[in-house]
């Protein structure tokens, strides 16, 4: 039996549509009704959220954050956990 | 008598928007009227105006009989999907909002703007052709895709604490501010946070005011709302952000096709869009007290359909 990765982020995450998003000075408030849960997305994970939309995949999500942020290298790993984050709080499908 | 003793109208703003109230002097208005910010004061108001966008769930608030409820918002139809509640807004008298169907309408440029609009153009003496402001990542017209996927095309100075790419990022809070940068940019984006009808906000206003050549997102009659029909480019017009940045990149390098974009500033505005600015409320707020007076009066409010 191979491994199973039952946390994988769909190549092309879209924003759960139960969701509440509003903005703040400092990011996004994001209110699940599903859970009554409140989160608050600081300035980057927001971006990665607001880009969920289905039609971007992953590899692209993280060359615009790279691109958004002017870094150096592809910023892989931290999207990858902003995005299983993110969908583990089922902010993200 | 559902006026106070005064005679003038009492009228509460139930909610505050995002934090603030609207800037107005009753006394100045045609028809007098009391303003208050207190809840307590619900139930002897003869207006209460409902902030939409920041209020909550209002099934439970109790309104009087002979109490005029109003309902407002300058945020989109996509942000405060409330005023396509045909249900709740049942429940309201009047609606003061941007949409041209409003029984006040209140859009994003008044008459007053006519002058700044016209405006000489200065020279573009930034070396990246697009200036970009953004410092709230909500998102709903795709804005952050496109902005992000252009900077790979051209190059695009961004003030704003989303993406920044300039030192001043953060750093340039106030209008003032924004229309000096802006004007020597060749381009600034004006992006909407949503897509809907009517929703052309200051984000684009301020670029024809500032005198750079607006970039635009957002509603899908953006047409109706400008100073002429070659004062923008609209990203609706084009399949891809290369294709934009092309486009954007050839009008760098093509003074004249730029400045017909400016043309407008010279010659002045189509008589369209004069027409448009003559028919903005002077003072929305007074009209809104002026229209409360007549139905409370006898006269019948602006009637909407309504299903309960």
């Amino acid at each position: 039996m191979g491994l199973v990765y039952p946390c994988a982020v769909s190549e092309r995450p879209r924003r759960a549509e139960e969701i509440e998003i509003n903005p703040i000075e400092d990011g996004l408030v994001v209110y699940d009704p599903r859970r009554d849960r409140v989160h608050h997305l600081n300035p980057t994970a927001s971006v990665v959220l607001e880009l969920c939309t289905g039609e971007i995949d992953r590899a692209e999500i993280v060359s615009l954050v790279q691109a958004a942020y002017d870094l150096d290298e592809p910023p892989e790993r931290e999207v990858g956990d902003c995005l299983r984050q993110l969908r583990d709080e089922g902010l993200v499908e | 008598m559902p006026f106070d003793a005064d005679g003038s109208i009492h009228t509460l703003f139930l909610n505050s928007m995002w934090g603030a109230y609207p800037d107005l002097d009753p006394t100045t208005c045609p028809v007098p009227f009391q303003v208050s910010t207190d809840v307590a004061d619900l139930d002897d108001a003869d207006v209460v105006v409902v902030h939409l966008p920041t209020v909550g769930p209002i099934g439970t608030l109790p309104k009087r009989p002979g109490q005029a409820w109003v309902a407002h918002s300058m945020e989109s139809d996509v942000t405060a999907p409330e005023l396509c509640d045909a249900r709740l807004m049942g429940q309201f008298d009047l609606e003061v909002s941007y949409r041209r169907s409003a029984d006040v309408w209140t859009p994003y440029v008044t008459r007053s703007d006519l002058d700044d609009l016209l405006s000489a153009p200065q020279r573009k003496t930034e070396t990246c052709p697009v200036a970009h402001f953004q410092s709230n990542p909500y998102d709903r017209s795709g804005r952050n895709y496109w902005c992000l996927r252009l900077m790979r095309g051209i190059g695009v100075a961004s003030y704003g604490t989303v993406f920044p790419t300039t030192r001043a990022a953060g750093t340039i809070g106030t209008r003032d501010q924004r229309l000096a940068t802006s004007a020597r940019h060749k381009f600034t984006l004006a992006f909407e946070n949503s897509v809907a009808v009517d929703y052309v906000t200051n984000k684009l206003f301020e670029v024809w005011i500032a005198g750079s050549v607006p970039v635009y997102l957002g509603a899908p009659n953006v047409s109706e709302f400008a100073p002429s029909l070659h004062s923008y480019i609209d990203v609706a017009d084009f399949d891809s952000p290369d294709e934009l940045a092309r486009y954007l990149n050839h009008l760098d390098e093509h003074e004249d096709e730029y400045e017909a974009y400016l043309e407008w500033k010279r010659g002045g505005p189509d008589a369209r869009f004069l027409e448009l600015l003559a028919t903005i409320p002077d003072r929305p707020w007074c009209r809104m007290v002026e229209l409360i007076h007549a139905g409370l009066s006898g006269v019948p409010l602006t009637q909407r359909p309504s299903i309960t």
